[in-house]
Protein backbone atom coordinates (compact mmCIF):
# COMPACT_ATOMS: atom_id res chain seq x y z
CA UNK A 1 0.00 0.00 0.00
CA UNK A 2 2.63 2.62 0.83
CA UNK A 3 4.62 2.00 -2.21
CA UNK A 4 1.54 2.48 -4.35
CA UNK A 5 0.39 5.82 -1.93
CA UNK A 6 4.75 6.96 -2.66
CA UNK A 7 4.21 6.41 -6.35
CA UNK A 8 0.96 7.98 -6.75
CA UNK A 9 2.26 11.52 -4.95
CA UNK A 10 5.40 11.57 -6.71
CA UNK A 11 2.58 11.25 -10.25
CA UNK A 12 0.77 14.18 -8.75
CA UNK A 13 4.58 16.45 -7.84
CA UNK A 14 5.31 15.90 -11.39
CA UNK A 15 1.88 16.82 -13.17
CA UNK A 16 1.83 19.53 -10.67
CA UNK A 17 5.29 20.76 -11.76
CA UNK A 18 4.64 20.23 -15.28
CA UNK A 19 1.43 22.31 -15.37
CA UNK A 20 2.79 24.96 -13.39
CA UNK A 21 5.87 25.30 -15.64
CA UNK A 22 3.33 25.21 -18.75
CA UNK A 23 1.63 27.96 -17.09
CA UNK A 24 4.80 29.97 -16.65
CA UNK A 25 5.72 29.79 -20.29
CA UNK A 26 2.04 30.77 -21.12
CA UNK A 27 2.73 33.82 -19.34
CA UNK A 28 6.06 34.95 -20.14
CA UNK A 29 4.35 34.32 -24.10
CA UNK A 30 1.08 36.33 -23.71
CA UNK A 31 3.72 39.29 -21.81
CA UNK A 32 6.40 39.04 -24.94
CA UNK A 33 3.21 39.31 -27.81
CA UNK A 34 1.36 41.58 -25.84
CA UNK A 35 4.09 44.19 -24.93
CA UNK A 36 4.23 47.48 -26.88
CA UNK A 37 7.22 47.34 -29.18
CA UNK A 38 8.05 49.67 -32.12
CA UNK A 39 9.35 48.18 -35.05
CA UNK A 40 10.21 49.64 -38.54
CA UNK A 41 6.49 49.88 -39.44
CA UNK A 42 5.54 51.40 -36.18
CA UNK A 43 3.91 55.29 -37.40
CA UNK A 44 3.20 57.40 -34.71
CA UNK A 45 1.96 61.43 -34.78
CA UNK A 46 3.37 64.42 -33.46
CA UNK A 47 1.85 67.95 -32.75
CA UNK A 48 3.64 70.98 -32.25
CA UNK A 49 2.17 74.38 -31.20
CA UNK A 50 3.62 77.82 -32.38
CA UNK A 51 3.28 80.28 -29.43
CA UNK A 52 3.45 82.87 -31.87
CA UNK A 53 1.47 84.11 -35.12
CA UNK A 54 2.18 82.13 -38.40
CA UNK A 55 1.17 82.78 -41.43
CA UNK A 56 0.92 80.88 -44.58
CA UNK A 57 4.32 81.68 -45.57
CA UNK A 58 5.51 80.27 -42.49
CA UNK A 59 3.32 77.39 -42.58
CA UNK A 60 4.82 76.11 -45.38
CA UNK A 61 9.02 76.76 -44.48
CA UNK A 62 7.96 74.49 -41.33
CA UNK A 63 6.40 72.26 -43.41
CA UNK A 64 9.29 72.24 -45.63
CA UNK A 65 11.22 71.70 -42.87
CA UNK A 66 9.24 68.66 -41.40
CA UNK A 67 9.34 67.34 -44.32
CA UNK A 68 13.28 67.14 -44.89
CA UNK A 69 13.74 65.76 -41.37
CA UNK A 70 14.72 61.97 -41.31
CA UNK A 71 12.29 59.54 -40.44
CA UNK A 72 9.25 61.78 -40.97
CA UNK A 73 6.48 60.44 -42.94
CA UNK A 74 3.75 63.20 -43.50
CA UNK A 75 3.02 66.89 -42.62
CA UNK A 76 -0.18 68.91 -42.06
CA UNK A 77 0.57 72.83 -40.47
CA UNK A 78 -2.78 74.67 -40.19
CA UNK A 79 -1.49 78.39 -40.01
CA UNK A 80 -4.63 79.57 -38.47
CA UNK A 81 -4.41 77.48 -35.50
CA UNK A 82 -0.95 77.57 -35.24
CA UNK A 83 -0.91 73.55 -34.79
CA UNK A 84 1.99 71.77 -37.22
CA UNK A 85 0.99 67.93 -36.89
CA UNK A 86 2.84 65.47 -38.55
CA UNK A 87 3.53 61.31 -38.38
CA UNK A 88 7.15 59.76 -37.82
CA UNK A 89 8.95 56.95 -37.39
CA UNK A 90 9.63 56.09 -33.64
CA UNK A 91 12.39 53.14 -35.06
CA UNK A 92 14.41 56.50 -36.78
CA UNK A 93 13.48 59.35 -35.18
CA UNK A 94 12.09 61.21 -31.70
CA UNK A 95 9.36 63.87 -31.79
CA UNK A 96 11.03 65.91 -29.01
CA UNK A 97 14.26 66.11 -30.55
CA UNK A 98 12.16 67.50 -33.85
CA UNK A 99 10.72 70.07 -31.83
CA UNK A 100 13.88 71.67 -30.02
CA UNK A 101 15.31 71.31 -33.60
CA UNK A 102 12.85 73.43 -35.06
CA UNK A 103 12.55 76.01 -32.72
CA UNK A 104 16.47 76.48 -32.48
CA UNK A 105 16.80 76.45 -36.05
CA UNK A 106 13.77 78.17 -37.42
CA UNK A 107 13.70 80.42 -34.57
CA UNK A 108 9.99 80.06 -33.56
CA UNK A 109 8.52 79.61 -30.26
CA UNK A 110 7.11 75.62 -30.49
CA UNK A 111 6.11 73.19 -27.83
CA UNK A 112 5.44 69.53 -28.70
CA UNK A 113 1.96 68.75 -27.20
CA UNK A 114 2.10 65.48 -25.23
CA UNK A 115 -1.44 64.65 -24.11
CA UNK A 116 -1.70 63.60 -20.61
CA UNK A 117 -2.88 59.62 -18.97
CA UNK A 118 -5.79 61.69 -18.08
CA UNK A 119 -6.69 63.34 -21.14
CA UNK A 120 -5.47 59.53 -22.93
CA UNK A 121 -8.49 58.15 -21.20
CA UNK A 122 -11.36 60.14 -22.61
CA UNK A 123 -12.17 61.22 -26.07
CA UNK A 124 -12.24 59.68 -29.33
CA UNK A 125 -14.83 57.08 -29.14
CA UNK A 126 -13.56 55.34 -32.20
CA UNK A 127 -11.06 54.03 -29.53
CA UNK A 128 -13.37 52.24 -27.63
CA UNK A 129 -13.72 48.14 -28.35
CA UNK A 130 -16.99 46.17 -27.71
CA UNK A 131 -15.66 43.17 -25.23
CA UNK A 132 -15.83 40.63 -28.14
CA UNK A 133 -13.75 43.02 -29.92
CA UNK A 134 -10.98 42.93 -27.13
CA UNK A 135 -11.27 39.31 -26.66
CA UNK A 136 -10.66 38.96 -30.27
CA UNK A 137 -7.71 41.12 -30.18
CA UNK A 138 -6.08 39.86 -27.56
CA UNK A 139 -6.07 36.06 -29.53
CA UNK A 140 -5.02 37.28 -32.13
CA UNK A 141 -2.02 38.62 -30.39
CA UNK A 142 -1.42 35.76 -27.97
CA UNK A 143 -1.19 33.12 -30.71
CA UNK B 1 -40.12 5.16 -77.02
CA UNK B 2 -41.73 6.18 -73.87
CA UNK B 3 -37.84 5.80 -72.57
CA UNK B 4 -36.65 7.73 -75.12
CA UNK B 5 -39.28 10.70 -74.75
CA UNK B 6 -38.66 10.31 -70.88
CA UNK B 7 -34.94 10.39 -72.03
CA UNK B 8 -35.01 13.27 -73.83
CA UNK B 9 -37.21 15.24 -71.31
CA UNK B 10 -34.62 14.94 -68.86
CA UNK B 11 -31.82 15.93 -70.81
CA UNK B 12 -34.03 19.03 -71.95
CA UNK B 13 -34.62 19.86 -68.04
CA UNK B 14 -30.86 19.43 -67.50
CA UNK B 15 -29.84 21.60 -69.85
CA UNK B 16 -32.23 24.19 -68.99
CA UNK B 17 -31.23 23.91 -65.28
CA UNK B 18 -27.64 24.21 -66.64
CA UNK B 19 -28.14 27.03 -68.54
CA UNK B 20 -29.89 28.55 -65.95
CA UNK B 21 -27.14 28.47 -63.14
CA UNK B 22 -24.59 29.47 -65.67
CA UNK B 23 -26.41 32.85 -66.55
CA UNK B 24 -27.59 33.74 -63.07
CA UNK B 25 -23.82 33.56 -62.43
CA UNK B 26 -22.48 35.83 -65.03
CA UNK B 27 -25.13 37.88 -66.02
CA UNK B 28 -23.62 41.22 -66.38
CA UNK B 29 -26.83 42.68 -64.99
CA UNK B 30 -26.60 40.62 -62.00
CA UNK B 31 -23.27 41.92 -61.28
CA UNK B 32 -23.81 45.82 -61.92
CA UNK B 33 -26.79 45.58 -59.51
CA UNK B 34 -24.82 44.09 -56.86
CA UNK B 35 -21.90 47.08 -56.99
CA UNK B 36 -21.15 48.93 -53.89
CA UNK B 37 -19.67 52.02 -53.05
CA UNK B 38 -17.21 49.57 -52.15
CA UNK B 39 -16.54 48.61 -55.71
CA UNK B 40 -16.52 52.23 -57.03
CA UNK B 41 -14.18 53.50 -54.59
CA UNK B 42 -11.23 50.51 -56.32
CA UNK B 43 -13.08 47.34 -55.02
CA UNK B 44 -10.86 44.32 -53.98
CA UNK B 45 -8.55 44.93 -56.87
CA UNK B 46 -5.36 43.72 -55.03
CA UNK B 47 -2.66 46.89 -55.57
CA UNK B 48 0.56 47.73 -54.10
CA UNK B 49 0.38 49.38 -50.35
CA UNK B 50 2.47 52.42 -50.37
CA UNK B 51 2.76 52.25 -46.65
CA UNK B 52 4.26 49.01 -46.12
CA UNK B 53 6.72 47.90 -49.06
CA UNK B 54 6.37 44.24 -50.72
CA UNK B 55 2.41 44.23 -49.34
CA UNK B 56 -0.51 44.38 -51.00
CA UNK B 57 -4.02 45.76 -50.29
CA UNK B 58 -7.48 45.98 -51.80
CA UNK B 59 -8.16 48.99 -53.82
CA UNK B 60 -11.15 49.99 -52.19
CA UNK B 61 -9.20 50.31 -48.60
CA UNK B 62 -6.29 52.15 -49.95
CA UNK B 63 -8.67 54.87 -51.43
CA UNK B 64 -10.68 55.23 -47.74
CA UNK B 65 -7.45 54.93 -45.52
CA UNK B 66 -6.22 57.29 -47.91
CA UNK B 67 -9.11 59.61 -47.23
CA UNK B 68 -9.12 59.03 -43.43
CA UNK B 69 -5.50 59.42 -42.49
CA UNK B 70 -5.78 63.19 -44.52
CA UNK B 71 -8.93 63.62 -42.41
CA UNK B 72 -7.08 62.72 -39.12
CA UNK B 73 -4.47 64.89 -40.15
CA UNK B 74 -6.84 67.78 -40.44
CA UNK B 75 -8.80 66.94 -37.08
CA UNK B 76 -5.63 66.96 -35.03
CA UNK B 77 -4.68 70.87 -36.64
CA UNK B 78 -8.62 71.83 -35.42
CA UNK B 79 -8.68 73.48 -32.21
CA UNK B 80 -12.83 73.31 -32.59
CA UNK B 81 -12.65 69.47 -33.13
CA UNK B 82 -8.96 68.04 -31.65
CA UNK B 83 -9.54 67.85 -27.57
CA UNK B 84 -11.64 64.66 -28.16
CA UNK B 85 -8.78 63.23 -30.21
CA UNK B 86 -5.43 63.58 -27.88
CA UNK B 87 -5.29 59.78 -28.14
CA UNK B 88 -4.02 60.44 -32.08
CA UNK B 89 -0.20 61.56 -30.18
CA UNK B 90 0.42 58.54 -28.11
CA UNK B 91 3.52 56.36 -29.59
CA UNK B 92 2.72 52.89 -28.93
CA UNK B 93 -0.21 51.09 -27.45
CA UNK B 94 -1.82 47.80 -26.86
CA UNK B 95 -1.20 45.62 -30.36
CA UNK B 96 2.05 47.96 -30.79
CA UNK B 97 0.16 50.35 -32.78
CA UNK B 98 0.53 53.73 -31.79
CA UNK B 99 -2.63 56.19 -31.27
CA UNK B 100 -2.56 57.21 -34.95
CA UNK B 101 -2.93 53.80 -36.20
CA UNK B 102 -5.19 52.51 -34.09
CA UNK B 103 -7.68 55.04 -34.93
CA UNK B 104 -6.69 55.08 -38.33
CA UNK B 105 -7.75 51.24 -38.93
CA UNK B 106 -10.88 51.47 -36.77
CA UNK B 107 -12.23 54.48 -38.76
CA UNK B 108 -11.12 52.69 -42.22
CA UNK B 109 -12.48 49.03 -40.85
CA UNK B 110 -16.00 51.13 -40.01
CA UNK B 111 -16.29 52.77 -43.61
CA UNK B 112 -15.07 49.87 -45.50
CA UNK B 113 -17.72 48.10 -43.80
CA UNK B 114 -19.87 50.80 -44.22
CA UNK B 115 -19.30 51.09 -47.73
CA UNK B 116 -20.06 47.41 -48.51
CA UNK B 117 -16.47 45.78 -48.04
CA UNK B 118 -16.72 41.76 -47.61
CA UNK B 119 -13.64 41.20 -46.15
CA UNK B 120 -13.12 43.48 -42.73
CA UNK B 121 -14.95 43.39 -39.91
CA UNK B 122 -15.49 46.60 -37.79
CA UNK B 123 -14.54 45.64 -34.01
CA UNK B 124 -15.88 49.01 -32.29
CA UNK B 125 -19.04 49.64 -30.61
CA UNK B 126 -22.18 51.22 -32.20
CA UNK B 127 -22.08 54.37 -33.16
CA UNK B 128 -24.96 55.32 -30.80
CA UNK B 129 -23.23 53.40 -27.97
CA UNK B 130 -19.91 54.79 -28.56
CA UNK B 131 -21.26 58.79 -28.37
CA UNK B 132 -23.12 58.33 -25.21
CA UNK B 133 -21.39 58.77 -21.88
CA UNK B 134 -23.61 55.87 -20.19
CA UNK B 135 -22.04 52.84 -22.28
CA UNK B 136 -18.68 54.71 -23.39
CA UNK B 137 -16.74 56.12 -20.35
CA UNK B 138 -14.26 57.68 -22.90
CA UNK B 139 -16.83 60.46 -23.46
CA UNK B 140 -17.26 62.68 -20.89
CA UNK B 141 -19.85 64.70 -22.35
CA UNK B 142 -22.30 64.31 -25.23
CA UNK B 143 -21.16 65.77 -29.14
CA UNK B 144 -23.51 68.31 -30.22
CA UNK B 145 -24.35 69.70 -33.96
CA UNK B 146 -21.30 71.75 -34.20
CA UNK B 147 -18.94 68.62 -33.50
CA UNK B 148 -20.42 66.69 -36.01
CA UNK B 149 -20.40 69.63 -38.65
CA UNK B 150 -16.28 70.05 -37.48
CA UNK B 151 -16.20 66.48 -38.37
CA UNK B 152 -17.76 66.73 -41.80
CA UNK B 153 -16.45 69.81 -42.51
CA UNK B 154 -12.28 67.75 -41.85
CA UNK B 155 -13.73 65.43 -43.55
CA UNK B 156 -14.43 67.20 -46.36
CA UNK B 157 -10.95 68.93 -46.45
CA UNK B 158 -9.15 65.50 -46.10
CA UNK B 159 -10.92 64.27 -49.28
CA UNK B 160 -9.76 67.19 -50.82
CA UNK B 161 -6.21 67.25 -50.13
CA UNK B 162 -6.29 63.27 -51.87
CA UNK B 163 -8.14 64.88 -55.05
CA UNK B 164 -11.62 63.86 -54.02
CA UNK B 165 -13.81 66.98 -54.35
CA UNK B 166 -17.06 67.47 -52.05
CA UNK B 167 -18.68 67.59 -55.48
CA UNK B 168 -17.43 63.99 -56.93
CA UNK B 169 -20.34 61.22 -56.40
CA UNK B 170 -17.99 59.16 -54.53
CA UNK B 171 -17.43 61.74 -52.29
CA UNK B 172 -21.52 62.48 -51.84
CA UNK B 173 -22.14 59.17 -52.00
CA UNK B 174 -19.88 59.07 -48.41
CA UNK B 175 -21.15 62.08 -47.54
CA UNK B 176 -24.49 60.82 -47.30
CA UNK B 177 -23.46 57.87 -45.04
CA UNK B 178 -22.10 59.83 -42.87
CA UNK B 179 -24.94 62.36 -42.52
CA UNK B 180 -27.06 59.46 -41.71
CA UNK B 181 -25.26 58.92 -38.40
CA UNK B 182 -25.90 62.47 -37.31
CA UNK B 183 -28.75 61.20 -34.95
CA UNK B 184 -26.65 58.54 -33.79
CA UNK B 185 -23.68 60.74 -32.76
CA UNK B 186 -25.34 63.05 -31.94
CA UNK B 187 -27.50 62.59 -28.49
CA UNK B 188 -28.66 65.82 -27.41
Amino acid sequence: MKPKMKRYKKGLLISSCVFFGLALILCIHIYIVTKPKVDANTLAMARIDFKQSIDQQDAEKITAWLYHQNGVDHVFCNKDSRIAVFTYYPFKTNASAITDKLSKGLNYKAERIVPTREELQNGCPAMAHSYSAKIYSLIKNIF
Amino acid sequence: MKKAILFAIAVTCSVAFFNACTKSSSSPTASTASLTLYDSLGGTTMVADPAHSGSMIEKGRLTIRSVVDSTIFVIAADTSINDAFKVLLTEVGQGNLSGFQALSTNLTDFICVGTGAKDFTYGGKSMTDAHNPATNPRMTGKADNGDFNSFEADLTKGAAKNGVPSTAPVFVSLAKIVESLRGQVVQM
